[in-house]
């Protein structure tokens, strides 16, 4: 199986910290939900960034508060993608 | 047993010594007691429905608690069963009760709405879906009597949550002064709210609303700005009397306003007005909604759909279902256009960036406003008349700037407050100022109320839903 790049959850944490975390941190295995750091905005903004920097094609049904719940998971989801793409290497 | 009363005042302090007088294993026991005979002073046949909901979710949560996943499931969909049950059984028996007040204990047929039933209903469903979702369930009866039944949020929230609430209520509680000095501040504060504010600015919105006598555009529009704000004192008042009484006793509830008219769109604005729930509905209802397995559309669905199913849950009435679903749309609305802005990197001129915010804010307001209309009208014939008249020309007739000046009179205050509060970082600010500055907000807010409280208020608006 394919691994997704090395720095590819750091580009997921740097959007998730940078862009979308109004204020505070979370943790990589801290729920977005759950402490209500990322609204759903967010998350169609984070599924916009990881189709544009990943090359991955991500439908709606995917994007679940299960798929999506923390960096951790959308890092797991990001691998399975690549994984099941042949392993491209983002953009 | 009104809260802003004096049976209560002396229920409270009996309650309050007997709290810290008690050792502390006795203490969730007088609490539980306490909130039941505070109940039953109401009508003793709620207290049993109260003590009936809350064993019955004590004994799902255990299931759903349960290692068996068939198990956990069964428990879950009897407690939705259970609860959405009684709850839409007593709304559909009280269907066309527009005009039934519950705390007047009036009939309509042989029905009686449960006072504050919405709110032990949705506290002790959330128990067991939060425990079916892997929270901790309760260690005894006890501690889960309390959490379900706790006088101070009974009667209008705020909605307590399994993850948060019952981990305070499962360990001893010392007395804490920085935590009583805070409980002071906000039953003062809260009855301020109510007393000062909503009650003072009833009379306009009875003008503007029922009687129908607004005689100009800019009555209307006062009556439209008064009602918003005389909710707001109410509900906020009360949720800060309830969230004193927790502190005085050891208890820390759910904020559930984070200055509402500072938020800068309507999504924002859904975060920080009666945010317990918001938070209970975003979690049970917007979230399912999110995991179906379709397309982006859902993303704009889930906002109508949640805010339509908040809106039938004041009432199971087409204009509840026109409140909720306008302002869904505007949250989903919001949410395009921001997404849109997001897609184009758009930021705004250094000139407009300063003044954006305001602006934005300015029309949050309004959208709010005009929402609410729907929420106040006896009838969707009145909503239209008020706000048509509101945006037609806002004459300064002699009665529209007495209303103006009974608005600034009475909301001035609560105005000012929340802009101090924003400015120092948030709500609540006010109560952590420098002990001198407070006692001279306290004198203030002591003068106002003496010269101006009406402290025989109407019930609390929201503890009829």
């Amino acid at each position: 199986m394919t691994t997704p790049p090395p720095d590819a959850k750091a580009a997921i944490r740097d959007y998730v910290l940078g862009k979308l975390v109004a204020e505070g941190t979370l943790r990589d295995d801290e729920s977005f939900w759950e402490t209500r750091a990322v609204d759903s905005l967010g998350i169609v903004r984070l599924v916009h960034f990881l189709q544009k920097t990943f090359g991955i094609e991500i439908p709606g049904r995917d994007v679940t508060t299960v798929a999506f719940a923390s960096i951790d998971t959308v890092h797991a989801y990001v691998a399975a993608k690549l994984a099941a793409k042949g392993g491209s290497s983002p953009t | 047993m009104p809260l802003i009363s004096l049976p209560f005042a002396v229920f409270f302090a009996a309650v309050f010594a007997g709290h810290w007088l008690l050792p502390s294993r006795a203490r969730v026991f007088w609490l539980v007691l306490a909130s039941w005979v505070f109940y039953a002073s109401w009508d003793w046949r709620w207290a049993l429905l109260l003590v009936a909901l809350t064993a019955a979710s004590y004994a799902l949560g255990r299931g759903a608690a349960s290692a068996s996943p068939g198990s956990r499931r069964l428990s879950v969909a009897a407690a939705i069963l259970l609860h959405a049950g009684v709850l839409a059984g007593f709304k559909l028996a009280a269907r066309s009760a527009d005009s039934i007040d519950v705390l007047r204990q009036e009939h309509l047929g042989t029905v009686i709405l449960p006072l504050g039933l919405s709110y032990y209903t949705f506290q002790c469903l959330g128990y067991v879906l939060d425990v079916g979702r892997g929270a901790a369930p309760a260690t005894g009866f006890l501690p889960y009597a309390l959490f379900a039944g706790f006088f101070a949020q009974l009667t209008a929230g705020p909605i307590g949550r399994a993850k948060v609430l019952l981990p305070q209520l499962q360990r001893d509680r010392p007395f804490d002064r920085a935590r009583f000095a805070e409980g002071c501040h906000l039953v003062f504060w809260g009855l301020f709210q109510k007393v000062f504010v909503a009650e003072n600015l009833v009379p306009v919105v009875v003008t503007v609303f029922d009687a129908n006598q607004a005689d100009s555009g800019l009555s209307a529009l006062v009556g439209i700005y008064a009602f918003t704000l005389q909710l707001y004192g109410d509900f906020a008042g009360y949720s800060n009397i309830a969230r004193g009484m927790g502190k005085l006793l050891g208890i820390d509830l759910a904020e559930n306003f984070k200055l509402p008219f500072f938020a800068k769109d309507t999504q924002e604005h859904w975060k920080r007005w009666h945010v317990s729930l918001s938070e209970w509905f975003a979690d049970f209802v917007y979230k399912p909604i999110i995991d179906l397995p379709v397309g982006y559309f859902k993303f704009f669905a889930a906002p109508v759909l949640t805010l339509l199913v908040m809106g039938l849950w004041h009432r199971l009435s087409l204009q509840m279902a026109l409140l909720g679903l306008n302002y869904g749309a505007w949250i989903a609305l919001t949410i395009y256009v921001k997404l849109k802005l997001a897609e184009r990197d758009w930021e705004p001129s250094p000139r407009l960036a300063p003044v954006l915010p305001w602006l934005n804010r300015l029309l949050t307001i309004q959208i709010v406003c005009f929402s609410f209309v729907l929420l106040r009208s006896p009838s969707l014939a009145r909503a239209k008349e008020v706000a048509l008249r509101a945006l037609s020309f806002p004459a300064p007739t002699p009665q529209a700037l007495d209303l103006a000046g009974r608005l600034v009179l009475f909301a001035g205050p609560l105005a000012l407050a929340e802009i101090v509060e924003f400015r120092l970082g948030g709500a609540g600010a006010l109560g952590r100022i420098p002990a001198k500055y407070r006692a001279a907000l306290y004198a203030v807010l002591a003068v106002l109320l003496y010269r101006w409280g009406r402290f025989q208020p109407e019930a609390f608006y929201y503890s009829k839903f």
